[in-house]
């Protein structure tokens, strides 16, 4: 920093200065020159003269040196501070004769120093609070006094509108002047000049010294130029705020303003201005980060309690749900338990279950439907565990203790994870004891209903044949074939007592299978031959794809093969054509049944083979029976460890389907 | 003249069957009785062929057909069971029965059966 410094010698008793060029220099140059003791002093700023004049009478008193710092305004209203040190001589009398010294100008130091006080205030006042238009508001109070007379804060919005947050100024009656200008005049964004030319660069614009010309150039109109002058713009800095942020985004401009000619700004006060510009910036940005980090905290916040309240509905739900529902991990870890999984686990609370969870297994006894131990590993947890989808049992548990058994449906969902691994196993137990039991009754009754009926259905058939063979005697023809309709229908309810008996027979896994090496080509054969016999208004084609020996009861298949064939006759009545195939796919004897009749509506193919079920079709055709041959069917199938499936179209026709694992011999069931 | 006892606890077959086995051309004698009666019977008026049902309100058909089989005085009088339980036909087998018919029958398939074991008598 380059020091200026100028001497002088001043004869106190003849008043004679000799003030060097250097000097002069220092005072702004002023074109008179300083040439008396009052011109000097009417350079010195207002506010500095006394103490000047007070040292000054001190030291000639006195004798000390003279030193004092003190402003002096130059001719252009800039403001600049000097030091002064001098030496007085006496003469030999011992009155003061002459000072001899020199003045340095010390404004860089000076300003540096302000400057610096001022913007660690600024600091400690950005840093004290996180709500901007606050601090911005100390900011510009700070400003005021120190650095300008007014200042004026905007911001631009996410909009890209300016916005004046701030403004400031010594004289509240000029804010009031300063809005209305700002009214009359909003700052043009498309303009060139002024506060959109520094939003628009990045760099800030410099007006140390504002004439009247420039005033009149920036005036709109004659309105516009009052209300400036009235404001007396003397310097002007408008320095932009920009971001810290990579891309150092503006986010607004600062403006300070000297005004009324009081002080005219130097490129110190430019770097101070740029200064507290970043340091309101860097403010703004801390403040618009608490901001949002405030608001993330308040949404997550929101977010946890709502997650709160619907986790706890949801437990309340699941723990109230009349159904037990486990939850286990791979792991074979207990996440969830109900109360009613826990009672029918023989846990008093959903907590001791998840505290000992293979307790149970030492407290039951398990059965599957047939009555036979039921084995731990096909538990449908543990099938769903390795991914089976529909995994369900009706499993018959028995209490050690007290040899109470119950009845559960145990259903068991795996839960994927993304890269389809089983994260998680949904058991669903459903206690159906009570169901069980009624079912039960109504096969034993169904059981020994059917069986009451058999005997007086034996003597009526007996009656009938008797007389039958009477009228033949007599050659009474007409009664003859009364008494042969007569036999036909009886032996139609005898076959539907059988079904009735069979049910409840299928259903108790009372039916024996008599289990034997045949020709599943010849049984379906002699069947195809009985039937023909009976229906005319059909022709059975069979296709025979492979001649293939089976391991079965004979008998049993032959009742599902009359049962799908009679079906297929009785839903076609409008066709004439039974297909009947037989092919090997894999390890087993596929056989299809195939009629071109009516078909069974999408909603209806899962049910057919439930017990006791009809097709539900609204329209007049109705077909009679008890709705127990597919059923019946099925369960002769299962058996046999084959499958049934039904493949249909309404209107066009249904294929019944079921297989036979080949090979001549198997475990016997 | 064949002689066939019918034991059955319901009269409507009894009669039945008491028809069809006339018309058939055998004499016939139906009973209802418990099992000690029936014993007693067969040991006064001895039949060729017993029909005998597996389940009476008395006794059951199985326990008597045992001690007709036991016995060799009345050994050799084939049995005929009969029941309308489709199942029976085993448990009927092992007491010794020499035929099983399953309720409901047709005529001609009783014929049939009473026919073969007159015969091999």
């Amino acid at each position: 920093m380059d020091q200026q410094l100028g001497s002088f010698e001043w004869n106190l008793q003849t008043g004679e200065a000799i003030w060097t060029e250097d000097l002069l220099k220092l005072y702004g140059n002023p074109p008179d020159g300083i040439n008396s003791r009052d011109k000097w002093l009417s350079s010195i700023h207002t506010d500095d003269r006394k103490k000047v004049i007070k040292c000054f009478e001190d030291s000639i008193k006195t004798g000390a040196n003279f030193n004092i710092e003190f402003r002096v305004v130059w001719p252009d209203n800039s403001i600049h501070y000097l030091t002064t040190k001098a030496q007085l001589f006496k003469d030999k009398q011992g009155k003061p004769l002459r000072l001899v010294g020199i003045n340095i100008d010390i404004s860089p130091q000076k300003f540096l120093e302000n400057n610096l006080v001022f913007l660690s205030q600024a600091s400690k006042a950005l840093a004290s609070s996180l709500d901007y238009q606050t601090t911005l508001n100390t900011v510009a109070e700070l400003a005021v006094p120190y650095v300008a007379d007014w200042c004026a804060v905007d911001l631009l919005n996410e909009s890209g509108q300016l916005k004046q947050v701030i403004v400031k100024h010594t004289n509240p009656k000029k804010v009031q002047l300063a809005k209305k200008l700002r009214k009359i005049s909003p700052p043009d964004m498309n303009g060139s000049g002024g506060i959109a030319k520094v939003i628009k660069t990045g760099e800030a614009e410099f007006l140390p010294h504002i004439s009247i010309d420039l005033l009149r150039s920036m005036a709109k109109d004659a309105k516009h130029l009052e209300i400036l002058k009235q404001i007396g713009f003397t310097s002007a800095m408008i320095v932009p705020i920009k971001s810290h942020k990579k891309e150092a985004k503006i986010v607004g401009v600062i403006t300070l303003v000297s005004a009324e000619a009081k002080r005219q700004f130097n490129k110190y006060d430019l770097v101070t201005a740029e200064e507290l510009s970043s340091r309101i910036a860097l403010a703004i940005e801390n403040s618009r980060l608490y901001t949002n980090a405030q608001q993330e905290i308040k949404d997550r916040k929101k977010i946890e309690n709502e997650l709160m309240d619907s986790k706890h509905q949801l437990e309340i739900i699941f723990q109230n749900v009349a159904d037990g529902i486990i939850v286990q991990t791979p792991g074979g870890q207990l996440l969830f338990v109900n109360e009613a999984a826990a009672k029918a686990s023989g846990y008093n609370t959903p907590q001791e279950m998840m505290s000992d969870p293979s307790r149970w297994i030492k407290d039951f006894e398990l059965f599957d439907e047939e009555g036979n131990g039921y084995n731990l590993s096909s538990l449908p947890g543990r099938r769903a565990l390795s991914g089976e989808l529909n995994a369900q049992d009706l499993i018959r548990f028995v209490d050690k203790n007290t040899q109470e058994e119950r009845w559960s449906l145990i259903k068991a969902r795996p839960v994927f994870d993304g890269k389809k691994n089983v994260q998680l196993v949904i058991n669903i137990i459903q206690d159906i004891t009570d169901r069980v039991q009624k079912e039960k009754r109504m096969d034993e009754f169904v059981a020994l209903a059917s069986h009451e009926l058999k005997t007086p259905v034996t003597s009526l058939k007996m009656f009938t044949q008797v007389m039958q063979q009477r009228f033949q005697k007599k050659n009474d023809k007409e009664s003859e074939l009364l008494l042969s309709k007569m036999d036909n229908q009886l032996t139609r309810l005898v076959d539907l007592i059988k079904s009735l008996l069979d049910i409840s027979r299928v259903k108790a896994g009372k039916i024996s299978y008599e289990m034997e090496t045949f020709s599943i080509n010849d049984l379906i054969q002699e069947i195809v031959d009985s039937i023909k016999n009976i229906t005319k208004t059909h022709t059975i084609i069979v296709h025979e794809q492979t001649k293939h020996f089976v391991y079965a009861d004979r008998e049993r298949i032959g009742q599902v093969l009359i049962n799908l064939i009679n079906n297929a006759i009785k839903y076609s009545p409008k066709s004439d054509n039974i297909i009947v195939s037989i092919k090997k796919e894999k390890k087993y004897i596929v056989i299809s049944i195939q009629d071109f009749g009516v078909g069974i509506p999408k909603a209806d193919q899962e049910k057919v083979f439930d017990k006791f079920f009809q097709t539900s079709k609204s329209d007049s055709q109705t077909f009679p029976g008890l709705g127990l041959g597919l059923y019946i069917s099925s369960e002769i199938v299962k058996r046999h460890k084959g499958t049934i499936w039904v493949e249909s179209e309404e209107g066009k026709g249904t294929t019944f389907s079921f297989t036979l694992p080949s090979g001549s011999r198997r475990k016997a069931l | 003249m064949k002689k066939i006892l019918v034991v059955d606890d319901d009269i409507g077959i009894l009669e039945a069957f008491e028809l069809v086995l006339i018309e058939a051309g055998y004499e016939v004698e139906t009973s209802t009785k418990d099992g000690e009666y029936i014993l007693e019977r067969i040991r006064v008026n001895r039949p060729d062929l017993i029909i005998l049902d597996v389940l009476l309100s008395g006794s059951d058909g199985r326990t008597i057909c045992k001690k007709l089989k036991g016995n060799k005085t009345t050994e050799v009088i084939p049995i005929i069971m009969v029941s309308a339980h489709p199942d029976a036909e085993k448990s009927v087998k092992e007491c010794g029965a020499d035929d099983f018919i399953a309720k409901p029958f047709e005529m001609e398939q009783l014929i049939k059966k009473i026919k073969i074991h007159l015969k091999s008598e």
